[in-house]
Formats: C-alpha cells, structure tokens, sequence
C-alpha cells in the first residue's frame, strides 16, 4: 500500500497548486461560500441578517454577533464537510481558569452551555440536557469529560444534540481547560 | 536536500486530504427523521409531541396550561394569537398599512391577477394556492414572492421580507382568515419540494452541529435558555407574524432568525431551501386554520 500510495502524493502535490489559499488572502472556505448565502462583504463578521424596517419595502442588512461562515450551510451549493466524530486524548494535568471557563460557558456566541444546561447561579438555564449542578462531586474522569466536550457524539453516538465544540473549532484545547476548571467549582 | 524530500511527502498528503475531502460526497449528518406520510395533516401531531388536542380549537385554549411554565409549550403558544390578545398590536398596523398598499397597487386589478386571484377575490390564496409551482418563473414561490414579483411589473420595490410586503401577506392573508391550510404534497413539483425540505429540516448544519429538527423535533417539551420548544405541527397558519420585540416577521426572517439561534450561516430570504422547508411547515400545518394578524413572542 505505501509503496502505492506515496508516487500518487507527491503527483497530486504537484499538480494542485495551493488550493489552500487564493492569493487575495481568501481562504478556500470562504470561496467556496454559496452565493445564496446571507453574507454581506461590508461587515468584518461577513454574517448579516435581514431586519424588516418599518414602513418599507425595502430590507435593512445588520452585522450578526459572529462570523458563521466558515461552517456548513443549508443552501444545496454547499460542498463543504462536517467533522466526523472525532476521538481526543486529554493532555493533562488541568491547566484551566475557572472565570475564563465561565465566561465561556455563560456567553451565548462562545460556549454557551447554559442554554442546554442547569448551571449553578445562572438564570434562564436550559433543560435540553442534563443539570451540572453539582457535577463536581461526582467525580468523572477528566479523560471523559474532555471527550464530552470536544466531541460528545463519540461518548453518547451521532444522534446526541450535545455540539461538538472541539471538533467544530468553537473552543480550542485551553478553552475547554478553562470550561472544565470551571464545572470542577460546582460543589 | 535531505530536508526537502522529507518536507515534500508531508505537504503532498496534506494536500491529497484536502483534495479527498472535495472530491467525496461531503460528509453530512441529519437527525431521524419521523414518518410524515405522503399527505400530511396537523392531527398527526398525535403520533409525535401529542399535544394536538391542547391546542387544535384555539377558542378552547385551557387558561391554566397557557399560565402554566411548566405545561405551556403544550399549547403550541398559539395563545398569543387571538382571541388572547385582541389589543391592538403590531400586526394590525401592518394589515393597515398592507391594505393601503394593496389599492394603490390594485388600481386596474392587474395586482390581484397577478397573484392569482379570480375576478379580484383574494378569498382562499393564502390558505390554499400558496406555496405553489409557478410556470412563469420556473420554481416553487411562496406569497411574499409572488407580491415582491407582481409589484416589481409595476416598478416597486418590495422586497420579500420587508416590512411592506409582509403588510400585504397579512392583508391578503386576512381573506383566509378561519381557512384551514390545504396543500397538496403527494404529487409533482410540491411533493419534490415537500421531500427535500423535509431532507433540509432534519440536516445539521452550523458550528453547533444543529439541524432545525434538533430543536423542533428533538426537543419539544424542553427549554433553551429559558425558551420553550413546541411541535414544529401548525407553525405555519400565522405568517407573517408581529413578533412582541416589535419586528414584523415574515417565515423566512424566522428562518434566518432560527438559522443564527443554532449557529448556522443564515441564507437568503427565498433561497431554495427556505421555500422548501416552508413547503414542508405548510404541509404540516393542512388543516389547521389560517389566522392573522398574529402576535408571537
Ligand atoms: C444543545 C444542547 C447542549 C449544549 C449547548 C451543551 N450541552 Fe452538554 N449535554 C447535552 C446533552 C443532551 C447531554 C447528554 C448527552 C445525551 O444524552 O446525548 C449533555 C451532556 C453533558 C455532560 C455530561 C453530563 C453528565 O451528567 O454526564 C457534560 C459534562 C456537558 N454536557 C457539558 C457541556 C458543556 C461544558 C457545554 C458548553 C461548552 C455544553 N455541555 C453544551 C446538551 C448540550
Ligand atoms: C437552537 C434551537 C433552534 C433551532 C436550531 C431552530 N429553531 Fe426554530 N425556534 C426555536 C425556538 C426556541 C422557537 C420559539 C418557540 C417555538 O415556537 O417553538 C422557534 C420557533 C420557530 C418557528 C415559529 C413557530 C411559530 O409558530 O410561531 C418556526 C417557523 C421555526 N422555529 C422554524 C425553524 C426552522 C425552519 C429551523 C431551521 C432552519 C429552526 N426553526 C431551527 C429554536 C430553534
């Protein structure tokens, strides 16, 4: 197989000159963004929404809180992949900060866990899955826990509403530290 | 040269799985999908949440579930349509102002025509000829589409989503008032669009991984962040609706609205998906009873 595989390498290598990035610093995720895609080039977060002005025919374009381009889309152009679930080892010992880990947690364009989650001290909580109250107590390894938050679909099977924040680029490897230090205060 | 040719073969396999993962049908997730049938009916809410007997005669609406927070979602919400709130709201204004528009536009009548109506009556088109396959244009077109076109032949803008239009949906709407939905899906241009907004409902898009079923089939019964879901069954008899944070809403700006609550990249307001998903809501809605002017949370 190896024998096989690495004369077709470095053939494609040849051939595709650096599909990765076009020279106007586009990346290749962003040209490949389907034109019937609510994106406006005037914002920085390019994700707008239509706001229905009152008294007009006509839609007024706002800026959304983040920029949502970079991941799959409903619009039938859209060639892009999903993650597939991904297996992670957690690198310890726990390096994470537990103000930053709430911040994440309780930020709705960021971790926002608190919208499927009862989490001590925050108001309006969810009920979409389980209460972490408490959580600290029961002692989960933090192998499992790290696996829970970077991609649950390996832990509960493809068909969990958990997202998968690591897999998905919401929250690089610190991040999910600083979430974990924080869910390790919930006495 | 030692280091080049080691370099070399790493860059070339980047490069080969970059060059796989566009060549490979993408890969794709959906949520299961319920069985729908061929011809959908709002009663088959029963097979689903169950809740449909908790709200299929709006004037029975049980008081106590509505003030319930634990038993409200049961009600579909449908309580803050009338006859539960019968201030004068939002949506009224813009029924006002859809009629005015409506015969400036309407002069000659060649306005209503265009929209489909026979010998000027708007009675019926929106409970039962919209979403509909429009030879003209080639595709399937939702009302607020068909306003945008028809005014555009007479050199107005009104662009679909905007508030203007929607003011013409309700008023055009309010001569179905009471009318249940009925749109034939089992058959030709609707049923394709039927199945593949049914496909689009149940995808999962967006950096949380979420399709529109993850919330509204999934989820039913439960709160995020303090807002309770309800059955996706009747959701489309009220559109477009004047949301309490004061914003005059047609479907698709919920769509966009709903897109960014589960993180994914909003589309365009009437991209293909959006009709198709609206085909598949209306279907799910046939027989429940077209009402405006609504108001929703
Ligand atoms: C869209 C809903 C949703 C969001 C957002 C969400 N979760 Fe979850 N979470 C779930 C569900 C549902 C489960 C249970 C898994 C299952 O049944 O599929 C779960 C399980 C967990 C568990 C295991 C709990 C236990 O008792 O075993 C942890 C820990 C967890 N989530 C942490 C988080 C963190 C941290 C975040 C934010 C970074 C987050 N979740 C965001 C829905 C969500
Ligand atoms: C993150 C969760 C979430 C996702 C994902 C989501 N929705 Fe919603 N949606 C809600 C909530 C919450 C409401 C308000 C409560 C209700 O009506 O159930 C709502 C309301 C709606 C309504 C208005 C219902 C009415 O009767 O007024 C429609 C229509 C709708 N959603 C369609 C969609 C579509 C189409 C998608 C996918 C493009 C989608 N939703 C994705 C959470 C979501």
């Amino acid at each position: 197989m190896r024998k096989l595989i690495l004369p077709i390498l470095i053939a494609s290598a040849l051939s595709t000159p650096m599909a990765g990035c076009a020279s106007d610093g586009t990346n290749k995720q962003a040209s490949a963004l389907p034109s019937d895609t609510l994106v406006k080039e005037q914002f920085a977060v390019k994700t707008a929404w239509p706001y229905p002005k009152e008294n007009s025919g006509e839609i007024e374009y706002r800026a959304h809180g983040r920029n949502l381009t970079q991941w799959i889309t409903l619009s039938y152009d859209d060639t892009r992949s999903s993650q597939r679930p991904t297996q992670v080892t957690f690198n310890g010992p726990l390096k994470g900060d537990a103000e930053r880990g709430k911040k994440i947690a309780t930020t709705t364009q960021i971790g926002n866990c608190v919208a499927c989650h009862t989490i001590p001290g925050a108001v309006q909580t969810g009920t979409a899955g389980p209460s972490l109250a408490g959580f600290a107590k029961r002692g989960l390894p933090e192998q499992l826990v790290y696996q829970i938050i970077y991609d649950p679909r390996v832990i509960y099977g493809e068909q969990t509403v958990m997202p998968p924040f690591g897999a998905f680029n919401n929250l690089n490897e610190q991040e999910i530290h600083d979430v974990m230090a924080y869910l390790n205060t919930f006495q | 040269m030692r280091q080049l040719t080691l370099i070399a073969p790493a860059a070339a396999i980047a490069v080969l799985l970059a060059g796989n993962v566009m060549a490979e049908v993408p890969y794709r997730q959906t949520t299961p999908i319920i069985d729908y049938g061929a011809q959908p009916h709002v009663s088959d809410d029963r097979k689903h949440t169950g809740t449909y007997e908790h709200w299929k005669d709006r004037a029975k609406l049980n008081r106590d579930r509505v003030n319930s927070a634990t038993e409200q979602w049961t009600t579909n919400w449908k309580f803050m349509d009338e006859p539960y709130n019968d201030t004068l709201h939002g949506g009224h204004e813009a029924e006002d102002r859809g009629r005015q528009l409506f015969t400036q536009l309407n002069q000659n009548g060649s306005f209503a025509a265009c929209l489909g109506a026979k010998e000027g009556d708007l009675t019926g088109l929106r409970a039962n000829h919209y979403p509909q396959f429009n030879r003209e244009l080639g595709k399937v077109v939702n009302l607020e589409m068909m306003i945008e076109h028809c005014a555009s032949k007479q050199g107005s803008t009104l662009m679909h989503g905007s508030y203007d239009n929607s003011a013409i949906s309700v008023y055009v709407a309010t001569y179905s008032n009471g009318m249940p939905i009925n749109i034939d899906v089992s058959q030709g241009e609707l049923k394709a669009a039927f199945e593949r907004g049914k496909e689009r409902f149940h995808l999962r898009t967006g950096r949380l991984n979420m399709g529109c079923a993850s919330c509204h089939v999934s989820l039913p019964g439960q709160f995020l962040r303090g807002q309770g879901l309800t059955t996706h069954y009747g959701d489309a008899a009220h559109w477009p609706t004047y949301r309490t944070k004061n914003e005059m809403q047609s479907l698709h700006v919920r769509f966009t609205e709903c897109n960014r609550n589960g993180g994914t990249q909003p589309l365009q307001i009437g991209a293909k998906p959006y009709v198709d998903i609206e085909v598949f809501l209306n279907a799910l809605s046939n027989g429940y009873p077209v009402a405006v002017p609504s108001a929703r949370d």
